[in-house]
């Protein structure tokens, strides 16, 4: 069974292309959103198994999302314009990804997460889909 | 100064050694002519001068123990053994003089002298004292020949001048045994009134000796030592009164009279020598002050005019200028320094800071590199913060260890420049070009997204014609963006912006029908894609691709459904050719649709009706609207186009 992906991204052609990409790769889409509000709603009606974040959407912090995956033990990525320099200590457990971004290492570094998530603990819940 | 005023001195004594002795020699050499003159007559029996022998040797005793007194003292500068000896003789011949008051007839009571009986004891006394004196005189001579350069050490002086005095009180004092014991058994020096042939050779033997000096002073001593060749003139006038007094041959004649006159004199000639060397030094020593004050006035001109200008410079400048001493405490401050001290001018000086009126931590940092230039000892410069009169401001601060003449450190000096603005600027130059990289690396990602949806969903073959014109419509909206500073744009621009590759159908066929409205930067890039993937469409496929086909594009806010305004907004195509629903959808359709639904939180329904394409938007105000729904306060409808 492919991974569900939650796209957290404000700018909407990139968020197109992510979901393009990770589409390509295999993955199902849990959603595609551009505010942490909105992202926040997706992950409680829907389950989903990583996800990919901007570090900075409509000018809100995404550390409250970030906050709720560590929780539950989901996986992520930062895919941010804004170096590494620019996040904050306790953000640096995720990995990174510059933009623009090369496509073969977003789905190389989303199932490395995703596979370290796997070893760590249970894998992620296959309860219900929302699709 | 004191070294000045010395070398003044013997500059002036060497000068004048050459002339002054040339004059003393004439008058010794006048006073010899005088007395040979006379002798043709000295053995006359007048004149008879009670007085005078009283006049004489009271005249010597006060001259030679002045003289030897100014020996003493001289030797005492110059150290030299001759000085020491030439004072003893003196010393010796102004004691014998003080004798001679007692032991000679007619001078302290008339008669017989006042503790002598005898004939012979004055006469006697009176050769002991030309002996002594000369043959004192003639070590004198040697001494300064022999060891011109010799200096008896300091710590000398006082017991070999104290033996010297005890010799010559010996040798009194055996003077004396002979002259008042002794006499009646020597051989007689006067018969009645005459002098005997004893008395006639100690004579001689006493000028010869006198004599030795004077050919030895004048043979090594001339050139060189003012005080010796004044001493010869003294012994020529000694030798002469000797002559005189011998040649008469017998008391109370002219020659004799004449003889004591002229000791008066030579007793008088080298304390005539120090007058005149305590003038000179006098006229010397206010050569000197003179000049010392053309000086200090030069340097006090040259001082005060550096002061000025150091003035002029710390009072003009805008940076703050310390001088502190090793303890932090300021020795100087300008004033620009003292304003921002907050301290009085009268209490600046000795303060550090620390009183009270400053920030405590951020004293301690100054005074921390302070310390840190003081003891590595070389210039360094600091970045400081100071809250003060101006608020708070940042320095940089330029510190320099300041050193003694022996090269410690004993303080330093301080230079500071107020950089806040410097500070302020570079800071605001940091953010912008942060800020500039990453709008361009968004962008960057932006069009690469773009290019590879493009890639992705089109055909190859027209991949690069709508990539460019994508790219386009990207820019051009970027461009009003730009244009109103990345704050809110006016939709009906937006839309005007992204028609204008048809932008003489704008009105005959294509209708824009909405309020004025702001909308958000990321909304108006959402939208400005969308109403460029429909125009370019309907170019292409619709509405707009043959002759007489038209478009509807309206806007609108409509009812606030549980609080909640929406925005409204619709692309109506009709007189088209007949529509079909795509086979494939291309990436013109994920942008108007998924792309405008994700940026505007929104719902687009497309519905591919035959008659033409109805493409309609539905999403909350604030996901739109600049400000949310913040309406353009002139309701007055815009002319419809």
């Amino acid at each position: 069974m492919s991974a569900r992906v939650l796209i957290v991204e404000d700018e909407p052609i990139i968020a197109l292309d992510l979901e393009a990409i990770l589409r390509d790769a295999g993955f199902r889409i849990a959603g595609v959103v551009g505010t942490v509000a909105r992202a926040l709603q997706v992950l409680q009606t829907r389950s989903c198994d990583v996800a990919v974040l901007d570090r900075n959407v409509r000018g809100e912090s995404i550390k409250g999302v970030a906050s709720f995956l560590d929780e539950r033990g989901i996986p992520f990525v930062y895919v941010s314009g804004y170096g590494r320099e620019a996040l904050s200590a306790e953000d640096n457990s995720a990995p990174l990804l510059t933009k623009p971004i090369d496509p073969s290492e977003l789905v190389e570094t989303v199932n490395k997460v995703l596979s370290a998530a796997e070893g760590a603990a249970t894998p992620a819940g296959s309860d219900q889909s929302g699709e | 100064m004191g070294s000045r005023v010395n070398l003044g001195v013997q500059m002036r004594s060497g000068r004048l050694s050459w002339a002054l002795p040339s004059g003393i020699d004439i008058f010794a050499i006048v006073s010899a002519i005088a007395a040979l003159a006379l002798l043709p007559f000295v053995q006359t029996q007048e004149p008879r001068l009670p007085g005078l022998s009283t006049v004489c040797w009271t005249t010597l005793l006060i001259t030679q123990l002045a003289t030897a007194y100014l020996l003493y003292a001289r030797f005492q500068e110059m150290r030299a053994p001759s000085h020491l000896l030439l004072a003893g003789a003196y010393l010796y011949s102004a004691l014998m003089a003080g004798l001679a008051l007692f032991v000679f007839p007619d001078v302290l009571a008339p008669g017989a002298g006042l503790i002598a009986t005898s004939l012979q004891s004055p006469a006697w006394l009176f050769h002991f004292w030309m002996w002594g004196f000369a043959l004192i005189v003639l070590a004198a001579v040697i001494a300064e020949i022999r060891w011109p350069e010799r200096r008896i050490p300091k710590w000398m002086i006082e017991p070999v001048a104290s033996r010297i005095a005890a010799a010559v009180l010996l040798w009194i004092f055996f003077s004396c045994l002979a002259i008042f014991i002794v006499p009646d058994r020597l051989p007689p020096l006067i018969v009645g009134q005459r002098w005997s042939v004893a008395n006639m050779v100690l004579t001689y033997g006493s000028v010869l000796l006198m004599g030795a000096s004077i050919a030895l002073i004048h043979g090594r001593l001339r050139e060189r030592n003012g005080l010796f060749v004044w001493l010869g003139a003294a012994l020529v006038v000694d030798v002469t009164a000797n002559l005189l007094s011998g040649w008469a041959g017998e008391r109370f004649t002219l020659g004799w009279a004449v003889g004591r006159l002229y000791w008066a004199i030579a007793a008088a000639v080298v304390f005539i020598y120090f007058l005149r060397q305590f003038r000179r030094q006098q006229i010397a020593l206010a050569y000197a002050r003179d000049e010392l004050a053309e000086t200090v006035a030069e340097r006090t001109g040259e001082l005060a005019r550096s002061m000025a200008l150091l003035r002029a410079v710390s009072e003009g400048t805008s940076d703050l200028l310390f001088a502190k001493d090793r303890e932090c405490r300021i020795l100087f401050a300008n004033p620009a320094g003292a304003r921002i001290m907050k301290t009085p001018p009268g209490e600046l000086i000795g303060a550090t800071g620390l009183e009270g009126k400053l920030d405590r931590a951020e004293v301690e940092a100054y005074l921390a590199n302070d310390r840190r230039t003081m003891e590595r000892g070389q210039a360094e410069t600091f970045e400081e913060v100071l809250t003060s009169v101006d608020g708070r401001r940042t320095y940089l601060a330029t510190k320099a260890p300041l050193r003694d003449d022996s090269g410690h450190v004993v303080g330093l000096i301080e230079v500071s420049r107020d950089i806040t603005e410097r500070k302020r600027a570079e800071e605001q130059t940091k953010t912008l070009l942060l800020e500039v990289s990453h709008r361009a690396k968004n962008i960057l990602a932006v069009v690469q997204a773009m290019a590879r949806g493009s890639a992705r969903e089109e055909d190859p073959a027209i991949f690069a014609s709508l990539f460019a014109e994508r790219l386009s419509a990207l820019a051009a909206s970027h461009d009003l963006l730009v244009s109103n500073a990345w704050g809110g744009v006016d939709l009906a621009d937006l839309i005007l912006v992204q028609l204008a590759h048809i932008g003489e159908l704008v009105g005959p066929r294509i209708t824009l029908d909405g309020e004025p409205l702001k909308v958000q930067p990321g909304a108006a890039q959402a939208l400005g894609m969308a109403i460029h993937e429909l125009s370019t469409n309907a170019v292409k496929y619709g509405a707009l691709s043959n002759e007489h086909g038209r478009v509807v594009l309206q806007w609108r806010l409509h009812g606030a459904e549980g609080g909640v305004e929406h925005f409204e907004m619709t692309w109506i195509e009709r007189g088209g050719p007949r529509v079909f629903t795509p086979v494939r959808e291309g990436y013109g359709h994920s942008v108007i649709v998924r792309m405008v639904e994700h940026a505007l939180d929104g719902a687009v329904r497309l519905d591919y009706r035959p008659e033409g394409l109805e493409w309609r938007l539905d999403a909350p105000a604030h996901a739109v609207l600049d400000g949310f729904y913040q309406r353009i306060a002139d309701e007055r409808a815009r002319p419809d186009r």
